[in-house]
């Protein structure tokens, strides 16, 4: 690795878009369109910058993902949440969310942001970073407040390798998580993921050994339509198997995995993204909500990770039935 | 700042909504009017009405005392109802006269404090039979077929109930479900479900009592618990510790809508968060509960979590589970001072 290649990787990872601009008063009008009727009917704003191919394909995601969650709430209900229809309808409705939020966040974006300001996609390259961490966490359940962290990720072409281990300052408690990435096919951001975690609950002598595999991406919204560029979104489902076991017993569960998230490129290989995640358990597990969805819905959270050179700066933030914020300090090297 | 303050309380807040119910859980039983207060031992019984000389409650458990506190100039002459009750059970009280006339009790209170009993002769009964119903909902109309099938059962002395009596928890619903009861020849012992939560704040305490309370009869400790909002507070589990003592001698059975942990795990129809899940079983592992029964799933299932026995049964009419070819059920249960016996699901529908 040689100084030249720090110098360039940065550069890579931080072109301006080049695509044709807006009048400032319509991109103005383009960003009042998107919040109203661009809320109910999202790509309007879009369509009041002129740019109607991007606006009916933002529509048409977002009729695809109300159908998509009417159709897995209804096979829901209708099914009396039976355990054989309970998987696909709730990923039908998990997806359906996908695309309606990931619709109406790009159109927002795409009109409040000009394209000169934007980052185009992140060129994919092989890295190694390592971090750590510190995070403050809210549950009333549990006693645990601080949390300290290391983490690692090696990048290659397909593969990607990454491990965390979480340990309270303030409790008995730790969490170590391995995973790995394999990028299915060259031209398709389609990955297939397994991952192990284990999660130790010292005060009330638990302990979660948790065997997971997924399937899933991120896209980059340009490759959609190049109106879209700086976006990317995620999605990903999967299936886990959880033992669970303390002195006096231990079962075996099942954990149906969904996870999507709206993200943004910013410089340096910078980005934020906003995120829901279906699963129930881990620091956040899932929302406390009163009515018919109790026990239900995940927990949704937001990331950002601003470089600086090979310099990573870290904030998280995650709302379940406990809330979670950290930051984190990594150190990236390009291979 | 103060939008950040109120934001982050009100983030906070919704970690813990259950905590205004369980502080709701102590205020039920206690009642004051003139130179008379009331107060219902743990909150085992709701006070529905109270006015001078006159005072009504709704049972919450087969048996419970009240204890009366008289200041001077208060009425000494006191009619006492007791809706949802055993209907072999007396009132008593040692420094009182009581007089039982058709559905009431005159009871003649002096100057001082009183503690009066009401439950059944046989609280020690050697064995008996309660059933367990929840998830009625939008089958109130036809409650009146399951309640024909608890009544043929004359060995049924009460209904345990897990929750969600109702489709969105207002006053004309509950005051509805109460009125069905009526044709239940066994009082009704419930806690709620996610389904009573839809008034804010829920009218529950007011007609129903406490959402977590336990009680003891024929030996049996019997612990309902407040799981509605896919979480137990964790006031309740503090006062959970002490049943578990308290019913660490005994045969014990605990009840709540949602379970910890769903046995069809990629539903989650159960708490939200798979750790505090396993730590209320864990506790209840620890405290040796004998057997957990549920609501809130539309089915019968059975299986073990945490080593006991479990029973998720929604079979009350609400809109069933597919499938399952169980359709409206209840459970009936074996128990004795000596253990649980067996759980049969008893089929409305044949």
């Amino acid at each position: 690795m040689n100084g030249a290649a720090l110098l360039v990787l940065p550069a890579l990872l931080s072109q301006p878009v080049s695509l044709p601009e807006v009048p400032a008063n319509l991109r103005l009008l383009g960003a009042g369109t998107a919040l109203l009727p661009g809320l109910l009917i999202h790509g309007a704003g879009h369509f009041a910058l002129g740019r109607k191919q991007t606006a009916y394909r933002l529509a048409a995601g977002e009729g695809l993902g109300l159908a998509l969650t009417t159709a897995g709430a209804l096979a829901l209900f209708l099914s009396g949440a039976a355990d054989e229809p309970v998987a696909p309808a709730t990923i039908a409705v998990i997806s359906g969310v996908w695309l309606f939020s990931t619709s109406l966040l790009a159109d927002l974006y795409g009109t409040l942001v000009p394209l000169r300001h934007r980052i185009g996609k992140r060129a994919s390259a092989s890295s190694l970073s390592i971090g750590f961490g510190v995070r403050g966490v809210h549950d009333p359940v549990f006693s645990y407040r601080a949390l300290t962290g290391v983490n690692a990720q090696l990048s290659l072409q397909r593969i990607r390798l990454r491990s965390s281990m979480w340990t309270a300052l303030d409790d008995a408690n730790n969490r170590v998580r391995l995973e790995a990435y394999l990028r299915l096919f060259q031209n398709l951001p389609i990955e297939l993921s397994v991952a192990a975690t284990y999660h130790h609950y010292g005060t009330e002598s638990l302990t979660f050994v948790t065997g997971e595999g997924s399937l899933g991406g991120r896209f980059d919204l340009v490759d959609l339509d190049e109106n879209l560029a700086g976006m990317f979104t995620e999605v990903s489902f999967g299936w886990a198997l959880q033992r669970v076991s303390h002195p006096r017993f231990a079962d075996l569960t099942q954990l149906l995995l969904g996870r999507f998230a709206f993200g943004i490129y910013l410089f340096s290989g910078s980005e934020i993204s906003v995120f829901y995640d279906h699963r129930h358990d881990g620091y956040a597990a899932g929302l406390k909500l009163n009515g018919v969805p109790s026990g239900i819905a995940g927990h949704f959270g937001a990331n950002a990770i601003f470089y600086f050179g090979n310099i990573g700066f870290s904030l998280e933030a995650q709302i379940g039935s406990a809330f979670v914020g950290g930051f984190g300090l990594s150190f990236r090297e390009a291979l | 700042m103060r939008c950040i303050a109120l934001a982050i309380t009100g983030t906070l807040g919704c970690l813990s909504p259950a905590t205004d119910r369980a502080l709701a859980d102590l205020e039920v039983g206690r009642a004051q009017v003139e130179n008379v207060r009331f107060e219902v031992d743990e909150g085992l019984a709701a006070i529905l009405e109270l006015s001078e000389g006159s005072l009504r409650l709704w049972g919450g458990a087969p048996a419970f005392t009240l204890r009366a506190h008289v200041s001077s100039g208060g009425a000494s002459t006191w009619s006492l109802r007791i809706d949802n009750a055993l209907s072999d059970a007396v009132l008593s009280c040692p420094t009182a006269t009581i007089e039982h006339q058709d559905a009431r009790f005159i009871v003649q209170l002096e100057e001082g404090s009183h503690t009066l009993r009401f439950g059944p002769r046989d609280l020690e009964a050697s064995s008996f039979r309660f059933a367990v119903l929840s998830d009625v909902q939008e089958a109130i109309d036809s409650v009146q077929d399951v309640y024909a099938k608890i009544n043929a059962d004359p060995q049924i002395r009460f209904v345990l109930g897990a929750g969600d009596l109702t489709e969105n928890g207002t006053v004309a619903e509950l005051t509805r479900f109460k009125a069905e009861l009526g044709e239940l020849g066994v009082p009704y012992f419930t806690t709620l479900g996610n389904h009573e939560l839809g008034a804010s704040p829920p009218p529950w305490h007011d007609m129903f009592g406490r959402a977590s309370f336990s009680f003891e009869f024929g030996g049996v400790r019997f612990t309902m618990l407040d799981s509605g909002s896919a979480t137990i507070d964790a006031l309740v589990l503090e006062r959970l510790q002490g049943w578990l003592q308290r019913g660490s001698e005994q045969p014990h059975v605990v009840a709540m809508h949602i379970a910890p942990i769903d046995p069809i795990g990629v539903r989650n129809g159960s708490f939200a968060s798979r750790a505090e899940g396993a730590k209320v079983l864990s506790m209840l592992a620890q405290g040796q509960v004998d057997l957990t029964l549920y609501g809130h799933v539309h089915s019968h299932y059975k299986f073990e979590n945490a080593g006991i026995e479990a029973h998720i049964s929604g079979g009350g009419g609400a809109i069933p589970e597919r499938f399952d070819g169980i359709g409206r059920h209840f459970l009936v249960v074996e128990a004795s001072k000596t253990g649980i016996g067996s759980v049969s699901v008893v089929r409305v529908d044949n």
